[in-house]
């Protein structure tokens, strides 16, 4: 049923949302390794409180952007508290349809003369 | 596996968990727990760890209440979602709280307008009115009086306690004095004040337009300041008004020539000081004219000192009062808050109409709580299943009180609305009695009061269906298989006796509307002793006495000679009469006359002309009334009533008897009937009458008794009396039916108010005892069914129903005839000629209330006899 729904109607997103997803693009995380991850890739700019991360998690939930892992670590490197989770096909059409907003949006910020001078990195 | 966290951090993490919503904090405190700790244990100094602490702590206020919002957001759209599927319930519950509401958000703005909207004055809590007093020693509260010029000029001089004490001039008891004011087009009676010039300070209220004449003034400087009202009606509202000229007469002064006065400011519109009609013009009394020998004829108004009572000051002035010459020994001196005495007379009326509005809210309120119960009954098995699933008691109780919540709020701007609706009838049937009644209004603090009574009730409205869906409630339903069966005997022995405390509560108010209203058909059914119809009243004060005295008798007779002639001769008009007394207004003289070498027995005097029984319809009983030939040089006669013959000679006939006046004895050439004329209230007095040509007085009172339009024959009597005499004003013109309607203005408020609450009550109350009845037969289908199934008959079966549902409702009533019995002697101030415990009242109340509610039983209990019992079986 989320497979048949419109990735468009959740964007834009917001930066937290943007990076929670990305967090989970490339592997299956628990909450505190998303933390992590987020900071690591923003270079410290981006710090999700718990708050801030379950709540989001709760909404990507319950529109099915993200769903829970069965699969866990070995006990020695587990917390039973902890849950993992991971992007749907759903979610991640979302993700490459924020993505590709974003590029387009770049992309007319170049077309202008003034900002000529930035490249591409 | 981790290590745990150590105790304290971890208590302080969950205190701060506790700010979000429960579902939230079962779905993920585990887990923030989780990834605490570990943030904990990666932030190795005390200085990280701090600031570990204040990231959490912003960010779980940042997102706390976002998460509260979105469950409160779906707990409303789901019972949105359940009201819409059962909307019989949801109209039912909505219309019965808009009413409680209603009433009381309309009921609370005469409240307010009354009791608790402060009077336009600066501090008006620390002004105080003194009067003096006269307790007798068998009556609880102490008579009223007004202050003599020595009592006021002692205080004055002597007294501590108050400051800037100021007076006004009375012209007669609880009457402002009035002046005429002089125009080109005929003269206007206002009522004015006559205040000593530092009034206005003591109040502390400023001018709208131009400055308030002040202590500071020559006190007898003919300075005028007028009332916002007058001032608009008169002057169009013209900001120059200051300096314009106002040619004024007062009446009760010897001399009738007019003296010009300068108006020096207008009053803000919000000023009120005389009730029901404000003073229209002000002036100034000087202190050297208050007298300290005189009438009785001052009015007191004075600010207390920092830090004194009123209590206080009345103890102070009172022992000045004490060192007077004419100090009686029940006299005392009364010093009253001024906002107390304000709403003095009208505060037990809106008091008891508060307490009938509650009435209603509670009757309301009792009836949510029963729909709102039989409703949770009915979802047992959607609450069972949804407990089932893992929803928490807490969670299923605060959906229902979100859908309480939209309840009273859809109720409560509903009730506003009615309220908003219902403020022009309000404020047209609010008797002018009822002081500042007429500012009623729907305005901020009134609405906040309707919200802080939708938030009281919605909790504990919310908070019974929340007590019964507990748990361990739910479960009991689960283990009994769900909804069909029988409501437990606790649960159905509550709603009886709810049922029960509703009917004895309905039942007294039933009974106080009936008393009420039969108390007003009494007042306007009693009989007068003259015919009213078609009379018009009005007030000619004939001529000051300008005219020197001997002769003005003569100029006067030919003054009110030709003033009939020319009334008389108006078309419509059927007879015309003066007197010294007005019908109704409370202006009688009394004198105390008696038989030659007996007592004297006071009696209430009237001179009243030859055409005056007539016109009046007042039967003459025995010889005659009186005629054109009584004029004063024909010996002198009287006609008494029947009490006062009765009175004065036993058995004897008054007839040739003569009657002592001091001056003159007239013989008693008639017998009248006795008559209610002071007050509709006011049983008949003894009374005699005198020719108005042997007793001319100076006040009169004009009666017509017209055939045609009242107002044209008012128009056509003003212009005779102007042509006659240019500075004499009429006065008052009003038909007899319509001082009594003033006059019973408040009887007819109170009684159409509690009646029409009382109405409201017994439609609400049978239409939660129609809920219960439907509820218990929903609940016995099972039984009944079976019943029928075995051969009853469906009639006895819904007789035995109904017998059995109304024995509630006469425990109910009994119990609240009690309770009338009880209350209703509060009532006692209200009534007239009607005991508080009026077998008719309370036997037509008791009826009324047992054939609705009957009516209220058998409608639902008939349903027992389309109970086809092959479903009703089925189905379990």
């Amino acid at each position: 049923m989320t497979s048949a729904r419109d990735p468009g109607s959740l964007l834009p997103l917001t930066p937290a949302m943007f990076h929670v997803l990305l967090a989970l693009a490339d592997e299956e995380r628990h909450g505190y390794a998303v933390i992590k991850e987020v900071e690591a890739r923003t270079g410290g700019k981006v710090r999700l409180g718990a708050g801030t991360l379950y709540g989001l998690v709760k909404r990507f939930l319950a529109d099915g952007l993200i769903e829970e892992s069965r699969r866990r670590p070995a006990a020695s490197e587990d917390d039973e508290r902890r849950r993992y989770y991971r992007l749907t096909p759903f979610g991640r059409r979302v993700l490459v349809a924020d993505v590709g907003r974003l590029e387009e949006t770049v992309a007319i910020a170049r077309s202008k003369r003034f900002l000529k001078r930035i490249q591409p990195a | 596996m981790s290590p745990r966290p150590s105790r304290i951090p971890h208590r302080m993490f969950r205190a701060l968990m506790s700010l979000f919503p429960f579902e939230f904090r079962a779905e993920f405190e585990p887990e923030m727990e989780a990834v605490f700790d570990e943030q904990r244990r990666e932030a190795g100094t005390r200085r990280l760890r701090l600031r570990l602490w204040a990231r959490t702590l912003l960010d779980t206020l940042r997102t706390a209440p976002r998460e509260h919002l979105d469950i409160l957001q779906q707990d409303a759209m789901f019972a949105m979602r359940v009201l819409r599927r059962s909307p019989g319930f949801a109209f039912t519950a909505i219309v019965t709280l808009a009413l409680g509401i209603g009433a009381n958000t309309a009921v609370f703005s005469l409240v307010r307008a009354v009791l608790l909207r402060p009077l336009p004055y600066h501090e008006p809590e620390r002004l105080v009115s003194v009067e003096s007093g006269y307790r007798s020693p068998d009556s609880l509260h102490p008579v009223r009086g007004i202050l003599t010029g020595d009592a006021v000029l002692n205080f004055r001089a002597n007294a501590t306690t108050v400051r800037n004490l100021a007076v006004e001039h009375i012209y007669s008891p609880e009457l402002s004095s009035p002046i005429d004011i002089l125009a080109p087009d005929g003269a206007e009676r206002l009522r004015g004040g006559l205040v000593t010039p530092n009034f206005f300070e003591t109040l502390g209220v400023q001018a709208a337009v131009g400055r308030l004449f002040g202590s500071r003034d020559n006190d007898t400087d003919p300075l005028a300041v007028i009332s916002d009202g007058y001032w608009r009606r008169k002057f169009g509202g013209d900001p120059h008004v200051v300096g314009r000229t106002v040619d004024l007469l007062f009446v009760g002064r010897r001399e009738r020539t007019p003296r010009r006065f300068t108006v020096v400011g207008v009053l803000p519109p919000r000023f009120r000081f005389t009730y029901p009609r404000e003073t229209e013009v002000w002036v100034m009394l000087p202190w050297s004219a208050v007298r300290p020998i005189g009438a009785l004829e001052y009015r007191v108004i004075a600010r207390l000192a920092p830090d004194v009572t009123a209590n206080q000051s009345q103890a102070e002035l009172t022992a000045i009062s004490r060192r007077q010459k004419y100090h009686g020994e029940h006299d005392v001196t009364l010093v009253t808050p001024l906002p107390e005495r304000a709403s003095a007379e009208a505060r037990p009326g809106v008091l008891l109409l508060a307490t009938v509005a509650a009435v209603v809210l509670l009757i309301a309120c009792v009836n949510v709580v029963l729909l709102l119960l039989a409703r949770v009954a009915e979802r047992g098995p959607e609450v069972a299943v949804r407990t089932a699933l893992g929803a928490g008691w807490f969670r299923i109780g605060r959906q229902l009180l979100v859908e309480t919540g939209i309840l009273v709020g859809t109720g409560g701007a509903a009730g506003v609305t009615l309220a908003f609706a219902l403020q022009p009838a309000l404020r047209a049937l609010v008797p002018a009695a009822v002081t500042r009644g007429d500012e009623l209004s729907v305005d901020i603090p009134v609405l906040a009061f309707a919200g802080a009574l939708c938030v009281l009730l919605a909790l504990s409205c919310g908070l019974a269906p929340l007590w019964h869906v507990s748990r361990r409630w739910v479960h009991d339903r689960l283990r009994r298989g769900g909804w069909q069966v029988s409501a437990s005997r606790g649960v159905a022995s509550w709603r009886r006796g709810i049922v029960a405390l509703q009917v004895a509560v309905v039942l007294v108010l039933l009974v106080g509307a009936t008393l009420l209203l039969r108390s007003f058909w009494q007042l306007r059914h009693v009989g007068l002793g003259y015919d009213g119809t078609g009379l018009l009243t009005m007030e000619i004060n004939t001529l000051g006495r300008s005219v020197p005295a001997p002769d003005w008798a003569r100029v006067h007779r030919q003054f009110t000679r030709e003033l009939l002639e020319r009334v008389r001769a108006l078309p419509g008009v059927d007879r015309a009469s003066l007197t010294t007394s007005v019908p109704m207004r409370g202006v009688d003289f009394t004198y105390v006359a008696g038989r030659v070498g007996g007592p004297g027995i006071a009696a209430n005097m009237r001179s009243v002309d030859a055409g005056f029984f007539a016109l009046m319809r007042i039967p003459v009983l025995a010889g005659r009334g009186f005629t054109e030939q009584d004029t004063s040089e024909s010996p002198p006669v009287a006609v008494v009533s029947r009490a006062y013959g009765k009175l004065l000679f036993g058995d004897q006939s008054p007839l040739g008897q003569r009657l002592d006046l001091r001056e003159t004895q007239p013989t008693i050439v008639g017998v009248v009937e006795d008559v209610r004329y002071v007050h509709v209230r006011q049983r008949a007095r003894p009374a005699f009458y005198l020719p108005r040509d042997q007793d001319p007085g100076p006040i009169s009172c004009l009666i017509v008794r017209t055939r045609t339009d009242v107002a044209a024959t008012a128009a056509a009597i003003r212009v005779v009396v102007h042509d006659l005499a240019p500075t004499q004003p009429v006065e008052r013109i009003t038909t007899l039916g319509g001082i009594v309607d003033e006059l019973t203005a408040g009887d007819r408020f109170y009684a159409v108010t509690t009646g029409a609450f009382g109405g409201i009550a017994l439609l609400l109350a049978v239409a939660g005892l129609i809920g219960v009845v439907r509820r218990g037969v929903a609940e016995r289908t099972r039984e009944l069914a079976l019943r029928n199934a075995l051969g009853a008959d469906a009639r006895t079966l819904v007789h035995r129903t109904v017998a059995q549902e109304l024995r509630p409702v006469l425990a109910g009533t009994l119990l609240g005839l009690a309770g009338a019995f009880w209350l209703s002697r509060l009532l006692q101030r209200f009534l007239f000629e009607v005991s508080p415990l009026d077998p008719w009242a309370y036997a037509f109340a008791s009826l009324l209330l047992v054939a609705v509610a009957f009516i209220g039983c058998y409608i639902p209990a008939r349903r027992i006899t389309r109970i086809d019992p092959a479903t009703a079986l089925r189905a379990e």
